[in-house]
């Protein structure tokens, strides 16, 4: 079954076309980067799965689990059951920063727990359990009790995904998470995800700038510019002359030379000749 | 799932999408509607009159000369009416407080549908514009004379000044963590309460206590119409120009304002 329908979703912002008639599937357990130049839509497409933003009336359907989310640019009235088993994780991580690390953690059971208890805040202690659990295996144990934002960035975003980690979905979007993070935060970050989606089989749709954390980290990369998806297919088949001529000057700031050295040999073997398939689409 | 579906050509020029000039135009004429109604308002608030603070000081000085003498004789009387005039204010504040929580968040344009946020904002107009001497003046029909009347008169009023200063620090949050908490599934309520609340806070507890302050101002004006406390007192002694001692009560409150402020100082950093 797939975790992720997608249907003939456009988006406009006022005279911008964010989406432009997006149709995928993702089917469960996939690990799969996002990837596309600034602008291109990759948090527009995230946001509508996660049934922040509805599309543009006309035929879109977005389905989890084959249950609707949304339908000609209307959320379905179960929305917020399937929200739950949706965890997302934002490039600005999203904390309530006057709250502490902990309560942040807590608030992944809103969607789980009965709605009286959720609304008084009154966690049990199996659930402080868990959460302090799932703080400790992104390996910030020590900070349950501090202000959010006294956290650094790396750690911010941590705790962010202990959060959905607390919300156990099926799915889990990231939008950019290690865009604002430093290698080492960002790596740490991508193996958490990674390891997420191994262990628990959980879905996980990752937003990405640099291709070479697609190539190490997703199986599968769909690629968009301007709103439509331009590549969709095995990372490894994304080299960078494919991105070249995906997205001509703009490419460079896909590529990042340094962070993953070891794919750089990819380049700049042609692409279309190793890989005959995809061939006919360059033409 | 190996399927490509369209390739762009690479590099080719971008349209540029045009600027919205509405935006700028609607700035320009939000300042020249202010610069208009500051015109239009001199005459009719007699504003060129302002040379006679200057050409006749003097007169104000003679009448304020009657305070130079201040008698605390009753001081004991004074202390005892200036703390009803504070519980008064506690009470009007305290209530008003309350209230304009789900008022404030009701009349917030990035919470609430417009056709629930105008209604409440006409009402919390309503409760706004209307004076508190007006209220007193109702309220001493029904309860009677008395500091009571006092606290509806404060409680009406303030929540409707609450409830907007509520509700534009409502809108000035930044609505990521709440999108975060409603992508957990949580309720409208919940996203309140856990993403909403904490943010805004210390700004509202800053407005309330200045409210307070300003509450106790306002009490003592009630005093005029028999809502009690030490303002029936200062005018009483006014009209019966007995100056030394409406001199002492006006110290009294002066010392009471500064120490309201200096602890509501100290209140607010503790909720930062």
């Amino acid at each position: 079954m797939n975790a992720i329908t997608i249907r003939n979703l456009s988006k406009n912002f006022g005279k911008k076309r964010a989406l432009d008639n997006v149709s995928l599937d993702i089917a469960k357990g996939e690990m799969v980067a996002l990837i596309g130049a600034s602008g291109s839509g990759k948090s527009t497409l995230l946001r509508h799965i996660c049934g922040l933003e509805t599309g543009q009336t006309g035929s879109s359907t977005i389905e989890i689990f084959g249950a609707s989310l949304q339908n000609n640019g209307r959320l379905s009235g179960g929305a917020r059951d399937l929200r739950r088993n949706i965890g997302v994780i934002f490039q600005q991580f999203n904390l309530v920063s006057r709250l502490s690390v902990l309560s942040n953690v807590l608030i992944g059971n809103l969607g789980r727990i009965p709605v009286w208890r959720g609304t008084l805040g009154l966690f049990s202690a199996e659930e402080k359990r868990l959460a302090r659990e799932a703080l400790a295996k992104v390996g910030i144990p020590e900070v349950a009790w501090q202000r959010a934002s006294t956290l650094s960035g790396g750690q911010q975003q941590r705790a962010a995904i202990a959060r959905t980690l607390v919300q156990r979905s099926n799915i889990l979007l990231a939008d950019e998470p290690i865009a604002s993070l430093d290698p080492s935060s960002a790596r740490r970050v991508m193996e958490v995800l990674a390891g997420v989606n191994r262990e628990n089989g959980i879905t996980c749709v990752v937003s990405l700038h640099q291709v070479e954390y697609a190539r190490r980290y997703c199986p599968r990369t769909i690629a968009l510019k301007d709103g439509r998806v331009v590549f969709d297919g095995p990372s490894s088949r994304l080299t960078h002359r494919t991105l070249i001529e995906l997205y001509g000057s703009n490419s460079e700031e896909l590529i990042l030379p340094e962070a993953v050295p070891d794919f750089v040999p990819d380049y700049p073997e042609p692409a279309t000749a190793k890989n005959p398939d995809m061939a006919p689409a360059f033409a | 799932m190996t399927q490509t579906t369209h390739i762009g050509e690479t590099d080719k020029p971008r349209p540029e999408i045009g600027r919205d000039w509405t935006r700028d135009a609607w700035t320009a004429v939000t300042w020249i509607g202010l610069a208009l109604l500051l015109i239009w308002s001199w005459a009719p608030a007699e504003m060129f009159r302002w040379t006679y603070l200057f050409t006749d000081a003097g007169n104000m000085a003679q009448y304020a000369a009657g305070f130079s003498h201040p008698n605390f004789g009753e001081g004991r009387y004074y202390l005892q009416e200036m703390l009803v005039t504070i519980q008064i204010a506690l009470w009007g504040t305290f209530l008003a407080a309350v209230l304009a929580v789900p008022f404030g968040i009701l009349s917030a344009s990035n919470m609430a549908p417009w056709y629930i946020v105008q209604p409440v904002r006409r009402l919390m107009d309503l409760f706004r514009s209307i004076h508190e001497l007006v209220y007193a003046v109702l309220f001493v029909v029904a309860v009677g004379l008395g500091p009571f009347a006092g606290v509806m008169a404060l409680f009406i009023h303030t929540t409707g000044i609450l409830a907007k200063l509520f509700s534009e620090a409502v809108e000035a949050i930044d609505p990521r963590p709440v999108e975060a908490i409603r992508a957990t599934g949580a309720t409208r309520l919940q996203e309140v309460i856990f993403g909403v609340v904490p943010q805004v806070l210390p700004l509202w507890m800053s407005y309330a206590l200045y409210r307070f302050e300003s509450n106790v101002r306002a009490a003592t004006v009630l005093g005029v119409i028999g809502a009690g406390g030490i303002g029936q007192v200062l005018f009483e002694s006014i009209r019966g120009f007995y100056y030394p001692e409406a001199a002492a009560m006006l110290i009294i409150m002066l010392v009471t304002v500064s120490l309201i402020d200096v602890i509501s100082q100290q209140l607010r950093k503790l909720f930062l």
